[in-house]
């Protein structure tokens, strides 16, 4: 009963993820190694970019966001919510920053459990309700517990230089070596493209279980899955299905409502980040199921 | 562990510590002859409360348990909830040991029911001569003490606080990390 909050299937295939991923870069790295083509020039320029991004997260993803740090005299209860979630998960309290923006969103970002930062729109504040706020920010506190960050930039680390490498390795081999190795250069350039397409398929499926992993920290944290299954619902305007008007007054409309058709084929499913909001809302029934019985 | 879990993307909740619960018992007295600090006679423990149904169960059992329990200590005790949602016991008993053991027993009752993660922590009211309440909170997933003088404003009184550490440093586990000692502000305690 005590593991309802743990899911080893989901664990097993995020595992199975890295590793094909770890193949997929070990596999460039000694394809790399073997052909003559200079490419560490491109490398080291791309690794520089990476760790600058990764080391300035906190502040690029607040700066891009707008968003604004807050103390604990302008948000007293955003604070006293996160800092109790904090002492119940055992993490250090984060930096807590509001984004101006009606559209409900939040955000944790920063390299470490200590430079973190959880963000969260002031449409948010005003949509949800206390208990699903919460379960939003317990949400954004697991990624900061998971370390996220650091994983997703360490799994997209060698796909980024695969980038680097495909978008301008043929300027670069043109320029430095003349038409000499240009075969060499052509097959670093079609084995760059091939990893990083795969890659960023892996990370993009990496990016989903990490989210699914939120979701079951968050429900951990709070105890309770269904009010991040509820303030989900609320976020992709799907609430809005769940009517709030008497029965006997919507009674005689009833025919004419239509059920949004659920878009996204199985395509896009590939391409995205965050899994599909129906699936993450019946991973959480699923979790609040195991709890009752 | 820790490293592989937050890898695979586990989020584990630590377990929570009573063992050194009964410092207080002990520090109370030199609260008194060095601080000046008398016990209020009440003292509270806040969880939060989980949505299903073996936690309404765990939970009514637990408060059977202190029901008996206070009948027995002649303790006064009610339930309640705070702005946040969590759920507050709030204990009263001219008997200082009467108050921890009680504490000690809601907390370990949740805990053998495996609902220990949901503890948040305990809190003991003292007030200084002629001055405010002061408060020392229990975290429960560090197993250690540490004070709480609130004074008007949502301000603290940082400088008693630290004063309180260095005299009782010896005597009380006292939360290191100054960052973790998070306010509790209006309590029903």
């Amino acid at each position: 009963m005590k593991q309802w909050y743990r899911d080893t299937g989901l664990q097993a295939r995020m595992f199975l993820t890295m590793f094909l991923l770890a193949a997929v870069y070990l596999a460039f790295i000694s394809f790399l190694a073997t052909t003559g083509v200079g490419t560490m020039g491109i490398v080291v320029v791309a690794g520089i970019f990476i760790f600058i991004q990764y080391f300035y997260s906190d502040k690029l993803v607040l700066w891009s966001m707008g968003g604004k740090i807050v103390s604990e005299s302008e948000e007293p209860e955003l604070h006293t919510i996160i800092s109790r979630l904090c002492q119940i998960a055992d993490l250090p309290k984060p930096r807590i920053a509001v984004v101006e923006n009606n559209v409900p969103n939040a955000f944790a970002t920063g390299r470490s459990k200590k430079n973190a930062v959880v963000a969260v729109t002031t449409g948010l504040m005003h949509q949800l309700n206390h208990g699903e706020l919460e379960a939003v920010i317990a949400h954004e506190l697991s990624h900061v517990k998971n370390r996220d960050m650091l994983v997703i930039t360490i799994a997209s680390f060698i796909s980024t230089i695969a980038f680097f490498l495909a978008r301008n390795l043929m300027f670069f081999g043109m320029m430095g070596r003349g038409r000499r190795d240009s075969g060499g250069i052509m097959a670093v350039w079609i084995v760059s493209i091939l990893v990083w397409l795969v890659s960023f398929l892996l990370i993009r499926a990496l990016s989903r279980y990490r989210e699914f992993s939120a979701d079951r920290g968050s429900a951990a944290i709070t105890g309770q899955p269904a009010q991040l299954a509820s303030a989900l619902m609320k976020i992709s305007g799907t609430m809005k299905r769940v009517p709030t008007d008497d029965l006997r007054k919507v009674e005689g409309m009833n025919a004419f409502f239509i059920i949004p058709a659920v878009s996204g084929s199985s395509l896009m499913k590939l391409f995205s980040t965050h899994p599909q909001i129906e699936q993450r809302i019946a991973k959480l029934e699923e979790m609040q199921q195991k709890m009752e019985f | 562990m820790g490293f592989l879990d937050a890898f695979l993307g586990k989020t584990k909740l630590p377990k929570s510590k009573t063992k050194d619960i009964f410092a207080i018992s002990t520090a109370n007295v030199t609260f008194e002859v060095n601080l000046n600090l008398r016990a209020l006679n009440k003292a509270g423990i806040c969880f939060k409360p989980q949505a299903s149904s073996h936690f309404t169960q765990a939970r009514a059992e637990v408060e059977e348990l202190l029901a008996y329990s206070c009948k027995d200590t002649n303790t006064g005790y009610q339930i309640t909830k705070d702005a946040y949602g969590y759920t507050w016991i709030v204990l009263e008993d001219p008997d200082f040991e009467d108050l921890v053991s009680n504490i000690y027993l809601v907390s370990e009752g949740l805990i053998e029911r495996d609902f220990g993660e949901q503890l948040l922590c305990a809190l003991f009211t003292f007030k200084e001569k002629g001055g405010a309440n002061v408060y020392w909170i229990y975290n429960f997933k560090h197993g250690n003490f540490y004070p709480f003088a609130p004074k008007a404003n949502k301000e603290r009184n940082s400088a008693f606080e630290f004063r309180l550490r260095s005299v009782m440093e010896k005597e009380l586990p006292i939360e290191k990390d100054v960052e973790r000692w998070y306010p509790l502000w209006d309590v029903p305690v």
